[in-house]
């Protein structure tokens, strides 16, 4: 553009003319307006700053409490799942179900194997661990294992009678000899008796089975014999005896053997 | 410029409310997080029979020996072998037990198998074996 004065060439930003020194109508109304842009440009950018920090202090807050109370949902929800004991021996019970489906074929070698060495403590103890009494799978070894379990409680027993162990409700001595009476005098019903409800030649009590419970039942016999120092005759005829009458005996041969406080002198 | 910083202090209400709710359930929290991690401590120890050294030593303490008896084959049947001594405790006194019942009834095989157990045994359980004397003792086994 031209100087109006004196037609030297002038820019729009020139708001004198730098030839005459006279002022540049146009440039002072374009300096105005870039003014009032540039005013306005500024509220607007405070304004958009402002609004943005307050949300994104409000959205941030705001997420955080949303996830405190989902880390609470889930906490309150494991905690409540696991202070339950139905509950968590079901997740047990899950858990040890889906590790025997696993090494089903190693199981059953290693019940092989103690059946055939007699090994009543361990495989009491495997069957328990693995929750083997409740699983149809074994069926035929249901025997087997109240043998074993009963063989293990009988030992129990007598180890805490030698031992001077009295549980944790004080239980002493004439209890331990109760508990093997109840063992020794219910062995007939569900370790050779008609119990399980099988034919008398079912693989439950014939064939390996079979020769296992008989001599579980002799080494049981030996045992408690031993332990009671019973003669040949007592030990063969408490199989046959009333519980309470056993329970008696037992209790009266342990007073004689295992005097109290025996076991810390 | 002392008017700007005022302008700045002024904070939002809202904010202020969330904040203070932020506290509130950070305190709440620490219950609700100790009570998860314990009953999940929990329900892992109680996932198993097994029994830790610490554990068999309060057997010990109490001359539970038929609970040291099970926490061995529990562990060795989940693959849990470090409380080695114990475990050879465990395994004497079973041994001695046994051999007390065959010994006692002429079973010379089996009572001689049960002794070779028994020196096994003892050879594993280090400071362990003053227990092994008092096994003895207890079994009336020379």
């Amino acid at each position: 553009m031209k100087c109006k004065y004196c037609g030297y060439n002038i820019g729009l930003e020139d708001k004198y003319c730098p030839h005459c020194g006279k002022l540049n109508d146009q440039a002072a109304q374009h300096i105005a307006d870039m003014e009032h842009y540039e005013a306005d440009y500024e509220q607007t950018k405070e304004t958009v700053i402002t609004k943005s920090t307050k949300f994104n202090g409000r959205t941030g807050r705001i997420a955080v409490i949303a996830l405190l109370l989902m880390l609470m949902a889930v906490a309150l929800n494991i905690t409540h799942k696991y202070s339950d004991i139905e509950t968590r021996e079901k997740i047990k019970k899950e858990k040890t179900e889906k590790a025997v489906e696993k090494n089903r074929r190693n199981i059953n070698a290693t019940l092989k194997e103690m059946e055939e060495h007699r090994e009543y403590l361990a495989m009491s103890y495997f069957v328990t661990n693995h929750r083997l009494r409740g699983d149809d799978n074994y069926d035929e070894y249901m025997r087997v294992f109240t043998a074993a379990i009963s063989y293990k409680s009988i030992y129990e027993d007598i180890l805490n009678i030698v031992d001077g162990y009295e549980g944790y409700e004080d239980d002493g001595k004439e209890q331990w000899c109760n508990e093997i009476a109840i063992y020794i005098t219910d062995w007939n019903s569900y370790v050779s008796g008609e119990f399980w409800d099988d034919s008398p030649t079912s693989p439950m009590h014939s064939g390996t089975h079979g020769e296992f419970l008989a001599d579980c039942r002799k080494d049981t016999q030996d045992m408690v014999q031993v332990y009671f120092k019973l003669t040949d005759e007592e030990a063969e005829a408490m199989w046959t005896m009333e519980q309470e009458a056993l329970s008696a005996k037992l209790y009266e041969k342990c007073r004689e053997l295992y005097p109290e406080g025996n076991a810390d002198e | 410029m002392s008017k700007k910083k005022k302008e700045k202090k002024k904070s939002d209400p809202v904010v202020a409310l969330l904040d203070l709710i932020i506290v509130v359930m950070i305190f709440v929290m620490i219950p609700v997080g100790y009570n998860f991690f314990f009953y999940l401590s929990r329900a892992n120890t109680f996932s198993s029979f097994t029994q830790d050294a610490s554990r068999m030593s309060f057997d010990l303490t109490r001359n539970d020996y038929a609970s040291l008896i099970q926490g061995r084959y529990m562990n060795e049947f989940n693959g849990i072998n470090d409380a080695v001594s114990y475990h050879a405790l465990a395994e004497y006194t079973e041994a001695v037990s046994e051999y007390k019942v065959y010994y006692s009834k002429g079973y010379t095989d089996k009572a001689d198998k049960q002794k070779k157990i028994m020196d096994n045994s003892r050879k594993k359980m280090g400071n362990l074996e003053i227990f092994a004397d008092k096994v003895d003792v207890m079994f009336d086994i020379e």
